[in-house]
């Protein structure tokens, strides 16, 4: 957290980019981060703008999961700066940062199995006191006052994204593609402002990939919430997101609406040279 | 004294050279990527490495200085000493995690099992220590076997996860110990050695069964080394150990090196146990499960999974002990030594030559 | 421990029954800290024992030589049991599992070698005496109460009155949202961080818990006992734990009672069928049960007897 509150002034250093940057929701600048010798992430520099739908798109190995890892708290960036709504994240533990308001999914869907659907729901409201032990023995009404709430929540997020029948069912019972039902549903119950999702499309059916995009619409309409995910299927990539942010060895190449980023002649030598590196 | 660390640890440096040379040739599909780990491995791995011999260098230099050379050659004579039985023990229990991913704690009854079928031949009927000593490695090795065969590789097949697999090994620990306590009795037992006369070199004494203890266990490791290293089998084994799917995926026959693997984990363990009872004089059934701590300490210091490092982690640990009762109270050593599993734990858990994977 | 010669007379049946059901009580207490930790946070606790001895061990010297009133050192000696497993926590709880497994065992073995050495405070492999007046008084009223000849009934109800109240406690607390947490940290470490929750602090909180039943359950056992001596807490104690835990279904409060009640049953059983083994042999052959229980429950109902086959998280 040190490292992170030391490097925060660094950032007023840079007024060319300040403009630019007052309507986004988050801020890279710089992001370093090695594997052994490799660079993963080797400067990396990207915004997301506030309420948008923002696309990260590479070929294998570009760093995108990466890039989500190290905003997202899960790994330790060795250099560079991150800011959420203005704060800067780098350093900050997982958990922290997703309180920020900074949710995210994962590539393998990590629904909890052995725990009931709306028990997964549950878990993911914010300020629970029934969280704290302490409360937990001290004031077993505010906590339980609490849990209604979010149980009205829960079970209306799931009749929002038909689980509704399978609420109290286990998750691991739940087909591939509700999980990542489920998963949406519940990074929706911490009511983040942004939300990192991982490859939310894959191994999912035409149907139900159209009600997720549906969804994710809906949510940045509705509730203002931001998208930034990670996606290979390129029809949803153009058709759906405002903006594109390219990435390849660790570095964005290239940033802007769909139709600019698919004319950008670095970014189709990056996924035409990779080809052979693809599976 | 340095003979055998030293050349554990050469050993361990051999074997980096190892992963960029001989990976590639097994696994040619993954060269590339191999390559570059090994380089990784290596230029990461060899710094820490040599700081912690630097470290127990310093240290040994230290007690040196205060304790003068008599007390310290001594304690270091002990160190090896009882280093040859925990590096025998140890390098088993180390290969067995690398390869199946499976902490044994069955392992320590092992050495039990192995130092009561010696008395068996050596006392019962009446033979040799060396017939006893190849009757106990083949039948430990061969309970090894068996129980791959009808515990481990069914549990495999059922997808096991650690949980189960670890009570397992500890149900199993206690059925050999206490098999063993029901047949042959709580009563302190001893091979037909001979425990008093010593050799004195330069003021150090070391008993004439002791050396030959240590002699033994130097030449059997620098075998299985060898073999590990330069053998089609070892190669294997370790690829195993290295990237199960990877090994599998070019044509290593699990099955076949994970039966080889129990056979030498057990074989190497009944070895241990014939020697620890040997060195030590007498012995209870107790004799496994109070060594086995001493022999995750080992695994530890080494980093799991790692023969060689098993193999060294064996040598410090005893040196360890041994040196601590220059300092505190010998009735502490053991304890000595389980602080310094716990502090490698926490401070190096891929252990002190800093080479074991996935932590 | 006179198996050759037992009275089957109903004095001498009570008073043994007696005997082994304050064991499983005893038992019981212990291996509700191991169900929180393995059952419902996923974190595998082998040195329970340690904690045990801690308790044990903290209130017989408080008494003893600190001159502390019994009752006073009781949470006293809990409070060590805590900071100790907040000690050990602190930096082993980042471990991968089976790493941790091996840490928490060598405490414990640690803390037994203490007990055996630090012959100052523990009087070493002699042991501690004289340490349970206080409670030998308030046994000895509840039993004109009771108007009973059985010395241990007392103990026996309240070793079996704790461990009920305590039951229904961990269970209720289990049903709270910050149970439902450790579940979530238990099946996915980082699940639960990507939902906000600060993982370590949970596991940190779940051994803090199980120290502090550890340590209770190492009261009862030196009151049992009215002795306390290094060999009594072995690392077989945390296992013969596990089988009771095991017996009795992982994420299952309620199963521990019956796999304690089974165990011993089992255990202290052998004494009754007259097979032709001295003491010693039976002895062994008890933790062959044990270990037999173990092994057969791992290959044939790793759920046990109560618990639930979709919550088998470790297992796999």
């Amino acid at each position: 957290m040190a490292e992170a509150a030391v490097r925060v002034p660094g950032r007023g250093d840079e007024p060319s980019a300040a403009a630019d940057r007052d309507d986004a929701i988050l801020t890279v600048s710089g992001l370093e981060l090695r594997f052994g010798g490799v660079h993963a992430l080797a400067g990396t520099d990207l915004d997301v703008r506030r309420g948008s739908i923002t696309a990260l798109i590479g070929p294998n190995g570009a760093g995108k999961t990466t890039l989500f890892n190290a905003v997202t708290g899960f790994y330790r960036a060795e250099r560079g700066v991150v800011l959420f709504d203005g704060q800067p994240v780098l350093g900050r533990p997982p958990h922290a940062i997703a309180r920020l308001g900074m949710a995210r999914t994962f590539q393998l869907t990590k629904t909890l199995a052995a725990m009931p659907v709306l028990d997964n729901m549950m878990l993911a409201a914010p300020d629970q006191p029934g969280e704290r032990l302490a409360n937990v023995v001290l004031h077993p009404r505010r906590w339980r006052a609490r849990e209604d709430v979010v149980r009205a929540r829960a079970l209306a997020l799931l009749d929002t994204f038909d689980l509704r029948d399978q609420a109290y069912a286990y998750a691991g019972t739940l087909s591939g593609g509700q999980r990542k039902l489920l998963e949406l549903a519940r990074v929706l119950m911490l009511e983040p402002r942004l939300i990192l999702l991982d490859e939310p499309m894959a191994g999912i059916n035409p149907a139900l990939a159209q009600r997720l995009l549906e969804h994710i619409h809906a949510l940045r309409e509705r509730e203002h919430v931001t998208f930034f995910f990670i996606e290979h299927d390129m029809d949803v990539v153009m058709g759906q997101s405002d903006r594109v942010v390219v990435m390849s060895q660790g570095e964005v190449i290239a940033d802007g609406t769909p139709e600019r980023v698919s004319r950008d002649a670095r970014v189709i030598d990056a996924y035409l040279g990779s080809v052979e590196d693809d599976r | 004294m340095w003979v055998a660390a030293s050349a554990a640890y050469s050993l361990a440096n051999d074997e980096r050279r190892w992963d960029t040379g001989e990976v590639v040739e097994l696994m040619r599909s993954v060269r590339a990527l191999d390559a570059q780990r090994g380089r990784l491995r290596r230029a990461v791995g060899a710094r820490p490495a040599l700081a912690g011999l630097a470290f127990f260098l310093a240290i040994a230099i230290a007690l040196l200085i205060a304790k003068g050379a008599n007390a310290f050659g001594q304690t270091t004579v002990f160190g090896v000493v009882s280093g040859s039985y925990f590096a025998l023990g140890a390098v088993g229990l180390t290969i067995v995690y690398g390869v199946l991913r499976l902490v044994n704690f069955a392992h320590g009854d092992f050495l039990t099992f192995g130092a009561y079928m010696a008395f068996v031949i050596n006392v019962t009927v009446g033979l040799p220590l060396i017939v006893a000593v190849l009757f106990a490695i083949a039948t430990t090795g061969a309970v090894g076997v068996g129980l791959e065969l009808f515990m481990w590789r069914p549990m495999r097949a059922k997808g096991a996860g650690m949980l189960p697999l670890l009570l397992m090994s500890i149900g199993l620990a206690f059925v050999i110990r206490n098999g063993i306590q029901m047949v042959a009795g709580t009563g302190e037992r001893n091979l037909r050695v001979n425990v008093t006369s010593t050799i004195a070199f330069l003021g150090l004494r070391i008993g004439r069964t002791e050396l030959i203890v240590v002699l033994t266990s130097v030449v059997v490791l620098t075998l299985v080394g060898l073999m590990l290293r330069f053998t089609s089998l070892g190669k294997q084994m370790r690829a195993l150990a290295d990237n199960a799917e990877l090994a599998e995926a070019s044509g290593v026959d699990t099955n076949r090196i994970i039966l080889a693997t129990w056979l030498l984990a057990g074989g190497l363990a009944g070895l241990a146990g014939v020697l620890y009872a040997s060195a030590v004089g007498v012995f209870t059934p107790d004799l496994g499960f109070l060594l086995l701590l001493s022999l995750f300490a080992a695994v530890i210091l080494g980093g799991i999974g790692d023969a060689y490092g098993a193999l060294a982690g064996g040598f410090l640990l005893g040196l360890i002990q041994e040196w601590s009762t220059l300092v505190i109270d010998a009735r502490w050593k053991v304890a000595v030594g389980f602080a310094a599993l716990i502090i490698t734990l926490v401070l190096r858990p891929q252990g002190i030559f800093g080479r074991a994977r996935a932590i | 421990m006179t198996l050759s010669s037992i009275s089957f007379s109903a004095f001498g049946q009570a008073e043994f029954w007696i005997g082994v059901g304050v064991l499983a009580g005893i038992y019981g207490i212990f291996v509700l800290g191991l169900q929180l930790n393995v059952g419902f946070t996923g974190i595998i606790n082998f040195g329970q024992v340690g904690f045990m001895s801690i308790g044990a061990y903290a209130m017989a010297i408080l008494v003893l030589k600190a001159h502390w009133s019994f009752w006073l050192s009781l949470p006293a000696a809990t409070a060590v049991a805590v900071a100790t497993g907040l000690l050990i926590g602190l930096p082993s709880l980042r471990l991968r599992a089976d790493y941790f497994a091996i840490a928490t065992i060598a405490f414990a073995e640690i803390i037994r070698y203490v007990a055996e050495n630090a012959r100052g405070l523990t009087n070493g492999n002699i042991g501690l005496l004289g340490f349970d007046s206080s409670w030998v008084s308030v046994s000895n009223s509840i039993q004109g109460w009771l108007s009973t000849s059985e010395i241990q009934l007392p103990l026996l109800l309240v070793t079996w009155g704790l461990f009920g109240v305590l039951t229904v406690v961990m269970r209720r607390v289990q049903g709270t949202p910050w149970g439902r947490v450790l579940r979530a940290v238990r099946e996915d470490e980082d699940a639960a961080r990507a939902l906000g929750k600060n993982v370590f602090s949970y596991k940190l909180q779940s051994l803090a818990i199980a120290a502090t039943l550890g340590s209770l359950a190492g009261y009862l056992l030196a009151l049992d006992l009215a002795f306390l001596s290094p060999d009594q807490f072995d690392p077989s104690v945390t296992f013969t734990g596990y089988a009771v835990l095991i017996l009795g279904g992982l994420a299952s409060y309620v199963g521990i009672a019956a796999g304690t009640a089974i165990l011993w049953v089992l255990l202290e059983g052998t004494r009754f069928i007259n097979l032709p083994l001295s003491a010693e042999q039976i002895a062994a052959l008890r933790f062959v049960i044990v270990g037999a229980v173990l092994i057969g429950l791992m290959a044939f109902r790793p759920q046990g007897l109560f618990g639930k086959r979709e919550e088998m998280v470790l297992g796999g």
